[in-house]
């Protein structure tokens, strides 16, 4: 582990229906932590800010198993308890607890049943602690403005939760240098992590260059930390700072500070003399004002050593991203929030359902990847094999109504795009009557997710009938049988049905924030049907959002046509006064022809590039695509092309013009000898259960609008 | 919370600890017949701090009349800052060993501490391995066992009489988990001539966070430092309990200094103190309000902040950025009201006021129209300003002022 918290971290709120608790859960929501449930006794069904309660720690667990966090804001009377569950859980690692005022013995119990289980406490009174290149932050640290807490170099671990922010923003607007990891250990005589065990923990974390401690007089984790400097010849810079000298110098002996740990003692220990005596013998530098913090700090980190890239990127390198470019995207992330518990993109890697996406696309079946959206239950082995059964049972027992079938085709035929051909026939199903679902469906699925496991073989259907294909269920071995029929009128090959199920699992979601998502999310939360919402979502795919594909397609066709015509009449393929004889040279030429010197430098070539992993040079899902095409031995003519063409953009144009998965997925039916029009609809199958899964993630009766402040007017001034 | 030694001693008896025979007397006629009773008694001064054996305030008396020159003498004498108001009398022991036992925290564990040496600091022997020290931890939940006293009662050679004390250990350490004590010192523990162990003396520390669930002590409340309250102290104390609501008082101290700082947050307040501090300033008043009290309760307090004696020359509202305390309550109907209903308030006096949280616009722009309608001297800073240069202002203030008062002073002085 390098940090205390990161992207990982899945937070349980123990107390969050209390004031303090549901504040602090949406300060934490609107930064980016993922909270992912909370608990109050007696309290459980309800939610808080969408995120659902339950009664115990343990019930809490074994819905949400990915829970590896927990913070605590109850009542001092309850928090002994409350912090022995989540110790006791097994799963929670970390626990910060933001009580003040805890009683010293429940303190000590609570580390004693910590360090017996190895889980590391934080606090009690303790504000938190922030990681701002993760954009994760646990407790009330930073209140509802934690951006002030800036990515950077340095680590900040104090006894005083005000002082975390005070010394991150004075460091900041005097040198421009933000934050590594910023930590409030709570000022009490015993805290569960001292000073010492978050140098411990940070001694080797490379992105901490410099460690701030902020003491106080009263107890001896400042000496504690000093000797362990001293004694392991502590490789990174640490500068102290100890607060108290007034106190202890103008108040009588015995009296107590805000802070439960300074009290003004008598004899040598824990005074301020002591401490810095004990940080000066480790050759720690000692501030005595928050401007003297400052001037040590530029000595070790001089203003504008902070390297902007390290300042920003977390696991990934980053190929060309601009500040400006970052800081519109986080404004894009600002503005509206959807909690979703499919996928998470991290530094330009999607994990659906914690796993990354690549691996997946190796060797999880559609069934599995079904089961995990609609269900939210990670067991996919056994209960996935059953779905396969279920999925059959639905499209038997309730197959596709004729006249949703006869709508799409006709839609199809009339000139409709297939995305809005598929729409067509979702809305005629929807009006069409509805047989009731087999009811064994629900001794497994709820009623919500039983009927969006239904609507998978419909759409499915709609395609097939559009394409002028039939589907056969009860005879299909597995769905991914189904799905290949429905596009191409036959059965596939064993690779061609791993294939499939390889662009499944690379197409099935992409996180809510995708045009398609917010339509059908926006469709339901006004009050339409699944099959509506499904529809208005698929309605809103286009040409720039999941067309692609029928473009790339296009394109891949119309040129090789040229070639092979050319050749077939034993000549070689001429134009624009060039002569193209092979694969890379038509790649070359096709570059030049749309993008370039013979055509429009503004215009592209669809399939390349992509809004967010154009960042990262590379779209994860196409490359894992193309790596699986290639071990599958499908790869034709046309995947080579479009490789080609990716390779002379990167190296003309800009690497962010990378090869997208709808480009991927364009070339491969071209070599499958499809037609380009099924390219949509190998993207709106797996995406009708990303689609479904966000749909019943949606809190029942939630009200899905921006602000009225996201709104601007540009109309003319009050009239009249 | 420490507890005075007759406090201790009956929490030691209620635990089955054996103590003297003994009467706590706050007039020397109250010690009347004690040495016909007991035989020779020692007279102990009852005061929070301090090595009472060195200021000569525990005294051996062998007669009636000694004794009542004792306890006259010894009442009403300041000791370490508090003045004595009750002797404990008891009986004097035959001693023929002493030790020093004691349970306090070290780092996060309980721990049982016992040495053979006199003239024990606790602390240092908690820190340091030291010589004729010797430790058992105590478990947080089933307390010291037998065995660990009896190994604890061999190690330090204590078994070479009968019996060894670990009955007594094993009690102390319950004392000190049930009492939430955060020390309980027998200093000495005395094996008596007739072979018992007597403690002849307690220390005991109450955890102040588990007060609230220790209200069967019926301990009156007390000052940290013993010293008894000011009148204003007493009267922030008062103000503090008016509701429940958020913390305005409960902390205050009333100083020589000449400037009224009225703080917010922990971190924060400490680190003010120590700014103010460094640059040489001196505060009248230190006291600390949070939690988002009502502004009745700031009112009181301001209020009770400015009947201090003076001259004061500012008055500093320090505090950081506040997640729940109401920014336009606390400073409109508390501090300003507080001010506002000050009678004969000098409005000379510059008001300092460093402070961000909910509804602060509001409050300052608030502030702005009550200067420039009724004529304080208002100074408001926000974040952007450090809590040490917001320091430097108000010395640089308060010294204006200072010195426009000695002149004003200087010419009314014919």
């Amino acid at each position: 582990m390098s940090s205390l918290i990161d992207h990982n971290t899945r937070v349980l709120i123990q107390g969050i229906t209390g004031k303090q608790g549901s504040r602090v859960s949406m300060e934490m929501l609107d930064y980016g932590t993922h909270v992912v449930a909370g608990v109050t006794p007696g309290k459980g069904g309800q939610d808080v800010y969408g995120v659902p309660v339950y009664n115990s720690v343990e019930e809490a667990i074994r819905r949400h198993p990915s829970i590896n966090t927990s913070l605590i804001s109850v009542p001092r009377e309850g928090t002994k308890d409350a912090a022995l569950a989540a110790i006791e859980s097994e799963k929670i690692r970390l626990v910060n607890i933001l009580t003040e005022g805890l009683p010293r013995l429940d303190s000590a119990i609570i580390v004693q049943a910590a360090k017996q289980r190895v889980v590391r406490v934080v606090g009690p009174a303790s504000v938190g602690m922030i990681n701002p290149h993760a954009r994760v932050k646990i407790g009330a640290i930073g209140g509802n403005d934690p951006g002030v807490f800036y990515p950077g170099n340095i680590a900040i671990f104090s006894k005083s939760g005000g002082m975390c922010l005070s010394i991150a923003s004075e460091i900041f607007n005097a040198l421009g240098h933000g934050a590594s990891i910023v930590v409030g250990i709570g000022g009490d005589r015993i805290s569960g992590t001292s000073f010492k065990d978050l140098l411990e923990l940070y001694r080797e974390d490379e992105r901490t260059k410099l460690v701030i401690l902020n003491g106080e007089v009263g107890g001896n984790y400042e000496e504690e930390a000093a000797r362990y400097i001293r004694e392991t010849s502590y490789p990174k810079p640490v500068i102290a700072r100890i607060t108290g000298i007034g106190a202890q110098n103008i108040f009588p002996r015995g009296s107590r500070m805000g802070h439960a740990g300074a009290i003004i003692g008598e004899g040598r220990c824990g005074t301020y003399e002591s401490k810095v005596e004990a940080f000066e013998a480790a050759g720690v530098s000692v501030a005595k004002t928050s401007a003297d913090l400052v001037s040590l700090v530029e000595k070790v980190l001089p203003r504008g050593a902070q390297d902007l890239e390290s300042a920003i990127s977390d696991d990934f390198e980053l190929v060309s991203i601009s500040k400006q470019k970052l800081e519109g995207l986080k404004s894009q992330v600002r503005a509206v929030r959807i909690r979703t518990q499919l996928t998470q993109i991290i530094d330009g890697m999607p994990h659906f359902r914690g796993y990354p996406l690549p691996q997946l696309m190796k060797n999880a079946s559609v069934a599995q990847m079904i089961f995990e959206a609609l269900t939210k239950e990670d067991d996919g082995g056994e209960k996935a094999a059953q779905l396969t059964e279920d999925l059959v049972l639905c499209a038997t027992v309730n197959p596709t109504d004729e006249a949703a079938t006869a709508a799409a085709a006709a839609s199809f035929q009339g000139g409709s795009p297939m995305n809005a051909a598929i729409s067509a026939g979702l809305l005629a199903a929807a009006a069409a009557s509805q047989k009731p679902l087999p009811a064994s469906l629900y001794e497994r699925y709820t009623p919500a997710e039983a009927k969006a496991l239904s609507l998978v073989p419909l759409v499915v259907d709609l395609v097939a009938a559009i394409l002028g294909n039939e589907t056969s269920w009860s005879n299909e071995q597995s769905i991914e049988t189904s799905i290949f029929r429905a596009l191409a009128g036959r059965k596939p090959t064993e690779a061609e049905a791993d294939l499939i199920r390889a662009v499944f699992v690379s197409c099935v979601d992409h996180t809510p924030a995708t045009p398609s998502s917010l339509a059908a999310i926006t469709s339901y939360s006004g009050g339409n049907s699944l099959k509506t919402a499904l529809a208005a979502g698929i309605t809103a795919m286009g040409d720039t959002h999941a067309g692609a594909g029928e473009g790339t397609a296009r394109v891949l066709m119309e040129y090789i046509a040229k070639m092979r015509e050319a050749e077939a009449d034993g000549g070689v393929f001429e134009a624009d006064g060039v002569r193209i004889t092979d694969l890379k040279e038509l790649a070359f030429y096709i570059v030049n022809k749309v993008t370039g010197a013979f055509g429009d430098p503004k215009s592209r070539i669809p399939g390349y590039g992509h809004r967010y992993y154009g960042l990262y040079g590379r779209d994860p899902r196409a490359t894992t695509l193309l790596s699986i095409v290639d071990e599958l031995g499908l790869a034709g003519d046309y995947c080579t092309l479009a490789r080609e063409i990716e390779a002379v953009l990167r190296k003309k144009k800009s690497s962010a013009l990378c090869f997208n998965v709808d480009g991927v997925i364009g070339a491969l039916l071209c070599d499958l000898r499809l037609a380009p029009e099924t390219g949509k609809a190998f993207f709106v199958i797996p995406r009708t259960v990303g689609l479904l899964g966000q749909l019943l993630e949606q809190a029942p009766g939630s009200f899905f609008r921006l602000q009225n402040d996201s709104v601007i007017y540009i109309g003319p001034a009050v009239r009249g | 919370m420490k507890l005075y030694e007759f406090e201790g001693k009956s929490l030691l008896q209620r635990a089955g600890i054996p103590i003297p025979p003994g009467k706590v007397v706050a007039s020397a006629v109250e010690a009347n017949g004690l040495t016909g009773q007991y035989g020779g008694v020692m007279a102990k001064a009852q005061v929070l701090w301090g090595r009472r054996g060195k200021a000569n305030a525990v005294l051996a008396c062998e007669s009636e009349e000694q004794l009542a020159e004792t306890v006259a003498a010894l009442l009403g004498r300041k000791l370490f800052g508090e003045s004595i108001a009750r002797v404990l009398v008891e009986q004097k022991l035959d001693v023929a060993e002493e030790i020093y036992l004691a349970v306090t925290y070290v780092g996060a564990s309980p721990t049982m501490i016992v040495s053979n040496q006199g003239g024990m600091d606790v602390e240092a022997a908690a820190q340091e391995s030291q010589e004729g020290v010797w430790t058992e931890p105590v478990d947080v939940i089933r307390g010291l066992q037998t065995e660990q006293a009896s190994s604890l009662s061999r190690r330090a050679g204590l078994d070479a009489h009968c019996p060894p004390p670990t009955d007594l250990m094993v009690k102390l350490a319950r004392l000190f988990l049930d009492c939430d004590a955060t020390l309980a010192e027998i200093n000495p523990l005395v094996r008596t001539r007739s072979g018992e162990w007597v403690a002849a003396d307690a220390k005991v520390e109450i955890d102040e966070d588990a007060l609230f669930r220790q209200s069967g002590l019926n301990l009156p409340e007390r000052l940290g430092s013993g010293r008894t309250p000011t009148r204003l102290e007493q009267l922030a104390l008062d103000n503090d309990r008016s509701d429940t609501r958020g913390a305005a008082g409960r902390m205050f101290y009333e100083l020589d200094g000449d400037i009224i700082v009225l703080a917010s947050g922990g971190g924060t307040s400490v680190e003010a103190l120590d700014d103010l501090c460094i640059l040489g300033g001196k505060p009248a008043v230190f006291t600390e309000y949070s939690g988002n009290p009502t502004p009745e309760k700031v009112k009181g307090l301001t209020k009770i902040a400015l009947m201090h004696p003076g001259p004061i020359h500012a008055i500093w509202v320090i505090g950081g950025r506040a997640n729940f305390t109401d920014i336009y309550e606390t400073l409109i109907g508390g501090i300003m009201g507080g001010i506002r209903e000050t009678p004969d308030f000098d409005k000379t006096i510059p008001i300092l006021i460093r402070r961000a949280g909910p509804r602060d616009e509001e409050a300052f722009a608030q502030l702005n129209k009550i200067q420039s309608e009724e004529g304080y001297r208002l100074f408001l800073r926000g974040m952007a300003t450090s809590v040490a240069d917001s320091a430097r202002m108000v010395m640089h203030q308060a010294k204006k002022h200072r010195e426009q008062s000695q002149a004003a002073e200087h010419r009314n002085d014919p």
